[in-house]
């Protein structure tokens, strides 16, 4: 029961502000004879028409694909290169230079090389992806594998741990908080590098359809793809938590 | 051990030799270790004591093979040791940070278990067996951090004991909780000695703890570290915190270390 209320007072502590802001937007939009301003009800409308589930899989579902195969790929490059770095001396003192170079750049700014070598396909946009994402979870990954308590190394050498229950059980949860900030900043990297990707070069996607939509002057259709570029992002990030959630329970307890 | 012909290195469940160690180099070059010399037996209750500073730490990380000497040598049953033997299992002072938090008690204590390739059916009894001996079986299912300072030392205990180890090293193990639990964590490692017949080394900077606890107490002088003395300890096996205490002759060993341990100091600094 006290759970239940706690949970009904998340819940409205969560979406108070924004259910205020739509009925404020909704109230000021609805008589609006803005071109470029439409009201709400017109935008939710076409929202509907279009998305739910018109266009759903010709421009929304490549984009997710792009998006998931680049962010995922660089999870998994960002955390095994980044444990990798982060146990290892000689490996981190070699490859920092680059990597501190590497970061440096835009990733906006390798989107006219992308499409020079790799066209305006996918594979593009899921590599431009890929190279923004990787750094704040590869960077984040080595600190947090560094920051390990050099006690626990020790108690895992005294105890004969083998390397692989080692990085699975003791380095891979220890640095796991700070990995989930590299993840966080990472994914709206991820989402922002989806659209330039996507404004760029693209005959298909969400961004695509926005910049169309704007060019031939829908601006209904141009509010409704935003809308749902602001709820794709809202909900990844919700998603994100939730398995954050799971994986570092004891973390979040324990504070 | 009954025997008295065979040297003492020979018989020795664990014996350390000639160890010397020191940190940095050039002029911050600081020796720690000077010639740190003493065997223990098997079933011993050896407690090693010695000024904060005087390389406690520094001499159970060279002798577990956690750290390489400059010189010396330890052998366990005879085999030099060079990295952790799988024969000794060690304690240490900050429970709160040895242990992992993201594992429950049983986790933690199975853990190390799991690198040994010990099947998991026996790695729950090895658990619950050692649980029980410290008085944590209720515990099982809890997380590190949801037990008191004591407890989470008994878990510690318990990992190490699981690991069934010939020989069980502690750094000055009940250093940082309060006197109550220390009293009852002192007399649950004497009642495991007795029980399990496991060697303990347990090192300390406290004179009480060290003779209360020993059948022999080694005593270090402070940095560079040589052992002064090495005090047998007559109390028996049975001993009790308040009786054994007021005993003459248990007063009379605290004095004897106490001056062990305050000549050797004022030894160091006529140098
Ligand atoms: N890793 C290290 N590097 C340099 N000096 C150290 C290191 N570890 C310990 N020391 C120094 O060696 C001395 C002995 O330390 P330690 O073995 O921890 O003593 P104890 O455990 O008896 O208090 C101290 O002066 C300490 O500052
Ligand atoms: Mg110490």
């Amino acid at each position: 029961m006290t759970r239940m209320v706690r949970v009904l007072r998340t819940l409205l502590w969560e979406f108070s502000l924004p259910l205020v802001l739509i009925v404020v937007w909704w109230g000021v939009s609805a008589r609006s004879g803005s071109l470029y301003y439409p009201p709400l009800s017109r935008i939710l409308t076409r929202f509907r028409e279009l998305w739910l589930f018109d266009r759903f899989g010709s421009d929304f579902v490549p984009s997710l694909v792009n998006l998931a195969v680049g962010y995922l790929s660089a999870v998994v490059v960002g955390i095994g290169l980044g444990v990798a770095m982060g146990l290892t001396r000689w490996l981190r003192e070699a490859v920092n230079p680059v990597v501190q170079f590497l970061r440096a750049l835009p990733a906006v700014a390798l989107l006219p090389l992308a499409i020079q070598l790799l066209g305006i396909g996918w594979s593009m946009k899921a590599g431009v992806i890929f190279f923004g994402a990787l750094w704040p979870i590869l960077l984040n990954t080595i600190d947090g594998v560094r920051s390990i308590d050099p006690l626990v190394t020790e108690m895992t050498r005294s105890y004969r741990i083998t390397r692989r229950e080692r990085i699975r059980h003791v380095v891979l949860p220890a640095a796991g908080p700070q990995i989930f900030v590299g993840l966080r900043a990472s994914l709206s990297v991820a989402v922002i590098l989806l659209l330039a990707s996507e404004l760029v070069g693209s005959s298909a996607g969400v961004g695509h359809f926005v910049l169309q939509a704007q060019r031939q002057f829908n601006i209904t259709d141009m509010w409704a793809g935003m809308v749902l570029l602001g709820l794709l992002g809202y909900l990844l990030n919700l998603g994100l938590q939730v398995i954050e959630r799971r994986v570092l329970g004891w973390h979040i307890k324990r504070r | 051990m009954t025997s008295s012909t065979s040297p003492v290195v020979e018989s020795a469940l664990l014996s350390v030799s000639g160890l010397a160690k020191s940190y940095g180099d050039g002029a911050s070059r600081r020796q720690v270790l000077a010639d740190v010399e003493f065997t223990a037996q098997a079933g011993d209750f050896l407690t090693i004591v010695g000024p904060s500073g005087a390389g406690k730490t520094t001499l159970l990380r060279c002798m577990s093979g956690l750290l390489a000497p400059d010189a010396g040598e330890t052998r366990l049953s005879g085999a030099p040791v060079a990295e952790p033997p799988a024969d000794m299992a060690l304690v240490f002072q900050d429970y709160s940070r040895s242990l992992l938090p993201w594992m429950s008690v049983v986790g933690n204590v199975t853990f190390p278990l799991r690198s040994r390739g010990v099947a998991k059916p026996e790695r729950r009894t090895r658990a619950e067996e050692a649980l029980a001996a410290v008085g944590l079986e209720s515990s099982a299912r809890l997380y590190p951090w949801q037990l008191s300072g004591g407890m989470q030392q008994r878990v510690a205990i318990a990992r190490a004991l699981a690991y069934g180890p010939r020989i069980l090293v502690m750094d000055e193990p009940f250093a940082s909780v309060d006197a109550q639990t220390r009293a009852e964590l002192e007399d649950l490692v004497l009642d495991l000695r007795d029980r399990l017949g496991v060697t303990f080394l347990l090192v300390t900077h406290d004179i009480d703890e060290a003779v209360y606890l020993a059948d022999r107490v080694v005593v270090l002088s402070g940095a560079p570290t040589t052992v002064t003395a090495v005090v047998p300890v007559d109390l028996g096996r049975k001993r009790d915190q308040v009786e054994t205490k007021a005993r003459p002759q248990f007063v009379s060993l605290r004095s004897q270390v106490y001056r062990l341990i305050r000549a050797a100091a004022e030894d160091k600094e006529a140098k």
